[in-house]
């Protein structure tokens, strides 16, 4: 059921069993997951149905760390969350991601991959991805691009990808929440106080107030805070009528070690001969499924090596006359007079143009052709060009001499097109960092809440890292002959202009058996207070090889399971 | 088939069959290419390149820089090599590929090579569709493939019209009012006069010896 909080009565008390904040991926998840046991669930989201830019404003902060993105904009505030903008890569957690590792301080989580594994393949579902694992071997024969095989200990790993259609969830499961019966979704109903007992022991109840100014509250039996990592964080912390420093926050630890995977592009690869596949490490289609591979580090070596995850991806620049060549109109043309589709989503054919654009590509030559010959010879001028240019340049010129269909000819002959370079780019698992924080501003926002400060920091260990885990890349690339690695990063110095976020907001409400590390224990409850608990990638006490949307779902069904007792 | 009128008469001439003359004209237009190519790399040294590279360019369509204007020149200096060439060789009896073949362009109605007048017209039918579309295409090569269309149907019409005809005229030699015929073979004996001579040669050379020897017999009375 949805309603809105203009329709709730100003000073209203809603109650229910289970009060979850937030209406995004682990929210959603969450809700989804008791439905049907006769609870009443009541899910708060503080947005609409769509964008609202005046509800979006409500996520307005600073940042004074790291440049990061703009803070009204990394996540959505609405129905489905932040999947609005989601670009749907899954993978799940390495066992090694869970390890307390040596000589990496705060690494470790509560629970082992193993705890939460049985969960992934109802959280696959959930999330939307088509049934099946992420098994590099088993998708290899089918697959037309093949990984870059370096030894050295670096390894290929797959990506899979949500398609497209399935990951806003506010389209996705508008209708089943509409229709359930036990789950009330009251929208517009911004959370601005948990309010505790005296002790801060329990929570009694939460304050809900909406931007034309109405308010009421929501009294559950247990509370669960799925808002995101940023907004998590800010609620505990202004939670402070009974505790100064905020709820949960006995020990100063709620905000802190936020994380995010860092990328940015990191080395440059100068290929050892023109042809250097690296499609098989971007989106492509595999058995009706979008794959993506990635370059890592094997566990053994990281382990071995007091390493964290650093994942690289290939890019190839292409020759510039071969960059587009795929996309070339009469390639476009030629392609789909013979049948074959290019992308999911087809343009309706016009076999007339076709044709035309076909038979003019045949013509190019004609521009280089000696004017007014009987027989088609090339002008004497371009003779001397070819045998003037470089076997680079001459490449280039074999489209524009020949035509789009004879470079695409030539493409598909070497293989692949000619390659002048490859990027390398870098995501990093940075290491908890107690300094990377979220705290309170002085600024409030239309609420009258007070605002963020997001401070991220990135340690020294993480640029060590990354260059340590450069350089046996670069190494294994000489080793098999395939070129030569140019690092980018240097040792000191800031980090590159182009280091962004992945949209990814992790660690501020952390997982920890001891309080004075963590926020939430194993159950992801709030230490010290009996009802409250945290779902999202804000529990997670390291960033992880993975994609969070996809194990913090797993997480969420986990904690469904572990309410799900409570409340019966 | 032979046709006997007039002087020739003394000849049977066999007509050129159509694959005969498009051999001949693939070996003529071999020798007008290595000429236009050569007088492309002169107008290219004297006026600078017709053609760059850009291998930089963005776009595809961006790597080949054709200058129109040269092109243009280049065009006109072709047409007028192959104009030349061939209106020269015709009102001789027939172009190099021609004759290297056994073929000869003669009158319809002689043996004679066509007049100056009659070899121009022969050109302006054949050839001026094709140096009109390369001037064209070298100004707006936007147009080529019109033009090369245009080009495909003209000169089809020709090759179906004259493989058609019992004498393989093209529209060209109507026109003109010539044909091409191949290996002209006498068959009367005017031509045997040089070999009556060279039969007559070895009993002049015996009348001189006869003549000798009875000079030296005086008893001999004619």
């Amino acid at each position: 059921m949805f309603a809105d909080a203009a329709e709730v009565d100003e000073g209203a008390t809603l109650r229910g069993d289970l009060c979850i904040v937030g209406a995004g991926a682990a929210g959603i998840a969450l809700a989804r997951s008791l439905s049907g046991r006769g609870l009443r669930i009541v899910v708060l989201e503080g947005g609409g149905l769509e964008h609202e830019p005046s509800s979006q404003a409500l996520y307005k902060g600073r940042s004074v760390g790291q440049p990061y993105f703009p803070l009204e904009t990394a996540r959505v505030r609405q129905f489905g969350g932040t999947t609005a903008h989601w670009g749907g890569t899954c993978r799940p957690e390495d066992p090694l991601d869970f390890e307390r590792r040596d000589g990496i301080p705060d690494t470790g989580w509560p629970i082992s991959l193993r705890d939460i594994q049985s969960y992934y393949d109802e959280a696959a579902r959930v999330v939307g991805l088509a049934p099946g694992n992420f098994s590099l071997e088993e998708r290899l024969d089918d697959d037309r691009f093949e990984p870059l095989e370096l030894g050295g200990h670096i390894r290929t790993r797959l990506a899979r990808f949500v398609p497209q259609a399935r990951r806003r969830y506010g389209t996705r499961y508008r209708a089943e929440l509409r229709g359930s019966r036990d789950i009330q979704v009251v929208l517009h109903a911004n959370v601005v106080e948990l309010e505790s007992d005296r002790d801060g022991r329990r929570v009694e109840r939460v304050h809900v107030k909406t931007l034309a100014g109405r308010r009421f509250t929501v009294a559950a039996r247990e509370y669960v805070l799925a808002s995101g990592a940023l907004e998590n964080a800010r609620l505990l912390l202004s939670s402070d009528r009974h505790r100064p420093r905020g709820l949960g926050n006995d020990h100063d630890v709620v905000g802190r070690y936020f994380l995010e995977h860092p990328r940015f592009r990191a080395a440059t690869l100068q290929p050892a001969n023109a042809v250097f596949e690296t499609r098989f490490y971007d989106q492509h289609l595999v058995s009706g499924e979008d794959v993506e591979g990635y370059l890592a580090l094997e566990d053994a070596t990281q382990r071995a090596n007091e390493m964290l995850d650093v994942q690289l991806k290939l890019r190839a620049v292409l020759d510039g006359a071969y960059a587009e060549i795929d996309d070339a109109e009469d390639v476009v043309s030629l392609r789909a007079l013979i049948g074959q589709r290019l992308v999911r989503d087809q343009v309706s054919p016009r076999p007339s143009v076709d044709v035309a654009n076909v038979i003019g590509d045949l013509m190019t030559w004609h521009h280089s052709a000696l004017p007014g010959a009987p027989l088609p010879v090339p002008h004497p001028d371009v003779l001397a060009e070819v045998a003037r240019a470089s076997p680079v340049e001459r490449r280039a010129l074999l489209p524009g001499l020949l035509g789009e269909m004879a470079g695409y000819a030539y493409e598909k002959l070497l293989g692949s097109a000619p390659v002048k370079g490859v990027d390398v780019t870098a995501r990093m698992t940075p290491v908890p960092n107690r300094d990377s924080r979220v705290t309170l501003s002085r600024e409030r926002d239309a609420l009258g809440m007070r605002r963020i400060d997001l401070d991220w920091q990135l340690s020294r260990f993480d640029r060590e890292n990354l260059l340590r885990t450069l350089d046996r890349f670069g190494a294994a690339v000489g080793a098999a002959g395939k070129g030569r690695l140019r690092v980018l990063v240097g040792a000191d110095g800031p980090w590159p202009s182009d280091l962004a976020g992945g949209w990814h907001q992790m660690g501020t409400t952390r997982m920890s058996n001891d309080p004075r590390k963590g926020v939430v224990d194993r159950d992801c409850r709030v230490h010290g207070i009996a009802n409250l608990y945290v779902a999202g990638s804000s529990v997670f006490p390291t960033a992880g090889s993975g994609t969070p949307t996809l194990t913090l779902t797993a997480l969420a069904l986990r904690l469904g399971r572990h309410l799900g007792g409570v409340l019966r | 088939m032979s046709e006997q009128t007039g002087e020739s008469s003394t000849h049977e001439r066999t007509y050129a069959s159509v694959a005969d003359r498009l051999a001949a004209l693939l070996i003529d237009a071999i020798v007008v290419t290595v000429l236009i190519f050569a007088s492309a790399i002169v107008l290219s040294i004297v006026l600078g390149p017709a053609v760059r590279f850009e291998t930089g360019a963005d776009s595809l369509e961006g790597v080949v820089n054709v200058r129109a204007g040269i092109a243009v020149l280049d065009a006109v200096v072709a047409g007028v090599i192959g104009a030349v060439y061939f209106v020269r060789s015709w009102s001789r009896g027939g172009s190099y590929g021609q004759r290297r073949l056994g073929l000869a362009l003669q009158r319809s109605d002689s043996a004679q090579p066509p007049s100056a007048g009659a070899a121009w017209v022969r050109w302006i039918v054949l050839a001026g569709p094709f140096v009109l579309s390369s001037l064209i295409t070298a100004a707006l090569p936007v147009l080529a493939p019109f033009a090369g269309f245009c080009l495909i149907v003209w000169y089809l019409g020709m090759l179906v019209w004259a493989a058609r005809d019992q004498q393989s005229r093209g529209l060209h030699d109507l026109l003109s009012r010539t044909i091409v015929t191949r290996a002209v073979r006498p068959v009367v004996a005017q031509a045997p006069a040089p070999a009556a001579a060279a039969a007559a040669a070895p009993d002049v050379a015996d009348t001189a010896l006869t003549g000798a020897l009875t000079a030296a017999r005086p008893t001999d009375v004619r």
